[in-house]
């Protein structure tokens, strides 16, 4: 869960001053390459490459602050900041939207309070963005690769007879506009399903649901009114693009 | 692929976690919600196996459309290079690199599809970027002040495309004018 902002321009003198307010809680911090700006753009298409990067401007690092059980972790860097919680090699249970929500926020609050000790201005959001990854193992859903249809929806296995053979794998995206109450788009939601193999030698499907737009309003509010809305979105076109026989297999775990 | 991103799905892991978690969990079926960081410039993850070699087809397309890209980022990054010496002659404001990201972001597509010309590339004296044809009797402008803030000069001296002065942000007016140019440029 994250945002992008295009003011202020941070330093890493503002990074490690950032990390002193968070330190007592996110004890370890790490040098990680940084991210490049990204936006939903609405009237012209999907970007057909990625951008490359270079030549703009000096190297700017973003900071990995990681929490002392390594299940959280706040991602910095001069024009995004960014909360994420994870499992860890202790199997930390997952949490619920709200409670990230609220680590969040007051992530967010430490740049706001340090923005505003330095005299840097305001925080100027223009993106929020919410990530989940689903990773579906065969060995949990038991649906091997070749079966996507059993798991989704929105993949149909009805090949004409001119063509028998078995799927080996998948990759496709689908996407879906985030519109406001006039029409006009806002953001995106963007479904991602691919494959993968584990180093073991296990496979899954993988998906990962990913929803990016302009804040739903100014402030602090405007940040939470998009991460509400990206929440819900997510969770239906979910359960939406996904069958009834996995809803039945999943709701033994709960 | 994973950058290291994917905190919940280390590939360095003899058996990833989210391997021994429970799948999604919906109320009534909502998903095991797992929030990662953004990983925006990167692709879903995928094995080698599923990158398919490409054909000689499939290349002279490909080819065509990172040519394009690759001149249109020359060109930004010759707008960077101005930009740096307008400011040392306090000439304008530094450009700002997201709405520099956000103007590549809105001007690649069209250009790749409709196999326009490169704009010419200008910094703007606010730190925007503005972009320009000035070709087959038409003169397009865009300035991108900020992210989302894009305003349109569309002229057309063969009156095709009526005149345009305004804010564009979905690029309506825009869209059909480049589109005409684009029909100029092969006729």
């Amino acid at each position: 869960m994250g945002v992008q902002f295009q003011a202020p321009l941070l330093t890493p003198v503002h990074l490690g001053l950032y990390y002193q307010r968070v330190k007592a809680r996110f004890p370890t911090a790490e040098v990680q390459p940084p991210i490049q700006p990204v936006f939903e753009t609405f009237g012209s298409g999907p970007m057909p490459f990625q951008f490359p990067l270079g030549g703009f401007t000096p190297f700017q690092p973003r900071m990995w602050f990681r929490s002392a059980d390594d299940a959280s972790l706040i991602q910095l860097q001069s024009g995004k900041l960014f909360f994420n919680w994870r499992s860890g090699l202790q199997q930390n249970a997952y949490p619920h939207f709200d409670a990230v929500k609220t680590e969040f926020m007051k992530a967010f609050d430490e740049l706001e309070a340090l923005v505003t000790s330095e005299g840097l201005g305001e925080v100027a959001i223009n993106q929020c963005e919410l990530v989940y990854v689903n990773p579906l193992p065969v060995s949990v859903t038991g649906v091997p690769l070749s079966e996507p249809q059993r798991i989704f929806r929105v993949w149909s296995d009805a090949c004409g007879e001119e063509w028998r053979e078995p799927l080996e794998d998948i990759n496709f995206n689908i996407r879906y506009r985030f519109n406001d109450t006039d029409g006009n788009p806002f953001g995106r939601l963007t479904a991602a399903l691919s494959t993968v193999w584990a180093q073991d030698g296990s496979q899954a499907f993988h998906l990962e649901m990913t929803a990016r737009g302009q804040p739903i309003g100014s402030g602090r509010a405007g940040i939470t009114a998009f991460h509400v809305h990206a929440h819900q979105a997510i969770v239906r076109c979910f359960a939406a693009i996904t069958t009834p026989e996995m809803h039945e297999r999943w709701e033994r775990y709960q | 692929m994973s950058d290291g991103l994917t905190l919940d799905y280390p590939r360095t892991s003899p058996k990833p976690p989210s391997m021994r978690s429970a799948p999604p969990q919906p109320t009534p079926v909502a998903p095991t919600l797992t929030p990662v960081a953004p990983r925006p410039t990167l692709e879903a993850p995928q094995p080698a196996s599923t990158v398919a070699q490409e054909s000689p087809a499939a290349l002279t397309e490909r080819s065509v459309r990172k040519r394009l890209v690759d001149e249109l980022s020359k060109a930004f990054i010759d707008a960077i290079e101005l930009s740096k010496t307008m400011v040392a002659d306090d000439e304008a404001a530094p450009i700002n690199d997201q709405t520099y990201f956000y103007a590549f972001s809105v001007l690649a597509p069209p250009v790749v599809t409709m196999e326009l010309s490169v704009p010419l590339i200008l910094p703007l004296q606010n730190g925007g970027i503005g972009a320009e044809w000035h070709d087959h009797g038409m003169n397009i402008e865009l300035r991108f002040r900020n992210p989302y803030h894009i305003y349109a000069v569309l002229e057309d001296a063969r009156g095709v495309i009526q005149p345009f002065h305004g804010r564009d942000p979905g690029l309506v007016q825009t869209r059909a004018a480049l589109r005409e140019l684009a029909t100029r440029a092969i006729a």
